[in-house]
């Protein structure tokens, strides 16, 4: 269904589990992925699972937040590969800093350098590739926390904030065969969740269950596949209903 | 996994959006029921499908019924063992001003498009229930946004959307998800039946400067119908190529 043989796929943040479970993805569908991020052990750890399955990955290692270093690794990757078909955004966090009272010029700049500077730096060097190809999928990954919710002032205003930049992005692009959407993640049960944790946070959802980074990775191969080019803008929540209990969600 | 041996009823799925959308289930090893209001259509499309090796039933009946669908669906279960995913896809529009339309105009809209899926939902929902597991998408449209012109229509696309919230949100406990499709334009028969005029002004809104085709859809379908998509419920997923971000 995501058809994503042979394509060219970068992905940043890799780092936690969602990230490795989109590589591990589009690897198995036969695309050629690309990881970028800045924790070499991490990358190494990736790729050499990725490479021993006999799927397509390379690796770069590289401050997201840094325009410079990504203007120079697309440039390394398109001298290697010669286009980017596919950019996952997945670089960025959900670390919230407290209630707003509190918060540091440090610590709002903070939030929103680390969830929207990689994006940013990486759409502006990748989508002129795409546009001169003609072809272009791009999936920016956010968190339901951009809702809103006390204490995560900076964290959902982030995250908020790639919902705009998918649609302005995606109106400027439309044209020239690109796509852009955001998929917006909830509750993922993730390694280091106690069984206590996962029980809560279940029993809040509609579903009664959490998701894993593999409900992620599914919605972010429907965005990125072949097929998908009459989708753009979007918002996909993969979040097992929780979205539902908010007014913003549609 | 996928959708493969699921049983996959699709409403007004011996045309259009529907019949293309159960043509692609069927190739993808779901065995597909189509239903749809005339006999003649429904037998025509099962003997094309058959003809392609592809497994499909027709059961004739009006979505609008609730004897009708209560049938349809208690046969569905007996023949083919249950039911795993429904696509809610019949509909149709009667536009005109508000000024213009009629009682009946509202009264066929609200009970083709959106009283069909509510009523079926209730037929099927306890057989997935009873499986844990199951699917129902229901194609609304862009249109639920609003549109001049556009009363009954946008109303009932705009009521499937709380339907599908309110079965996702019962269900969701259950196995089942419940999610909404939203068409924009898509290249169908009905749309050359539009003026020239009316046609180029429409387009020229399109951000991808272009019509959907009916397999967007049907893509959209599978993967929602897909086994492995069960952590997504209650949602509305525009197919509509950008449309949607305004409609202006």
């Amino acid at each position: 269904m995501d058809m994503v043989k042979e394509r060219v796929a970068l992905i940043s943040g890799v780092s936690d589990e969602i990230g490795q479970a989109i590589a591990v993805r589009f690897a198995e569908k036969g695309a050629r992925v690309v990881v970028i991020g800045d924790n070499q052990k991490s990358l190494n750890t990736l790729t050499s699972s990725i490479k021993a399955s006999g799927w397509d990955i390379n690796q770069f290692v590289v401050d997201a937040k840094s325009s410079l270093e990504i203007h120079k690794t697309v440039r390394a990757i398109l001298d290697q590969y010669g286009r980017i078909d596919i950019l996952v955004n997945n670089a960025g966090n959900s670390y919230a800093s407290g209630i707003c009272s509190n918060l540091t010029d440090d610590e709002w700049h903070h939030s929103l350098a680390d969830n929207l500077d990689p994006m940013f730096f990486l759409c502006r060097a990748v989508i002129p590739v795409m546009q001169e190809k003609k072809y272009g999928r791009v999936i920016n990954i956010s968190d339901l926390v951009y809702m809103g919710w006390p204490g995560k002032a900076d964290c959902s205003a982030a995250k908020s904030a790639i919902f705009g930049f998918t649609r302005s992005l995606a109106l400027e692009v439309a044209k020239d065969n690109i796509t852009v959407n955001c998929v917006i993640k909830g509750d993922i049960r993730c390694a280091d969740m106690t069984d206590e944790d996962v029980e809560k946070a279940a029993a809040s959802l509609p579903v009664k269950k959490l998701g894993k980074p593999e409900d992620v990775a599914g919605a972010v191969g429907y965005f990125a596949s072949d097929t998908s080019n009459y989708t753009t803008g979007q918002n996909l929540f993969v979040c097992g209903g929780k979205s539902m209990y908010f007014s913003m969600s549609i | 996994m996928g959708i493969q041996n699921r049983v996959a009823l699709i409403t007004g799925s011996a045309s259009g959006i529907g019949k293309q959308t159960a043509r692609r289930m069927a190739e993808t090893g779901a065995t597909v029921v189509i239903n749809d209001i005339a006999q003649e259509i429904v037998e025509k499309t099962v003997s094309e499908f058959k003809a392609d090796g592809l497994s499909a039933v027709g059961k004739t009946a009006d979505i609008c019924n609730k004897t009708a669908v209560e049938q349809m669906f208690q046969e569905v279960a007996s023949e083919l063992g249950g039911i795993d995913i429904l696509i809610n896809n019949a509909g149709m529009e009667r536009a005109g001003a508000l000024r213009k339309l009629t009682e009946a105009d509202w009264d066929i809209t609200i009970n083709v498009n959106l009283k069909g899926a509510f009523l079926c939902s209730q037929a099927a929902h306890n057989f997935m229930v009873e499986k844990k597991h199951g699917r129902i998408i229901n194609i609304a449209s862009r249109a639920w946004l609003g549109g001049a012109g556009q009363a009954p229509y946008s109303s009932a696309k705009a009521g499937m959307v709380g339907l599908t919230r309110v079965l996702a949100l019962e269900l969701g406990a259950k196995g089942v998800t419940a999610n909404c499709i939203a068409p924009g334009l898509i290249e169908t028969p009905l749309w050359y039946t539009l003026p020239e005029k009316n046609r180029n002004f429409l387009l020229s809104k399109q951000p991808t400067g272009r019509l959907g085709h009916v397999d967007d859809i049907a893509n959209a379908v599978m993967f929602l119908a897909d086994d492995n998509s069960g952590f997504i419920t209650g949602q509305v997923l525009y197919v509509c190529g950008g449309r949607s971000l305004f409609s202006g």
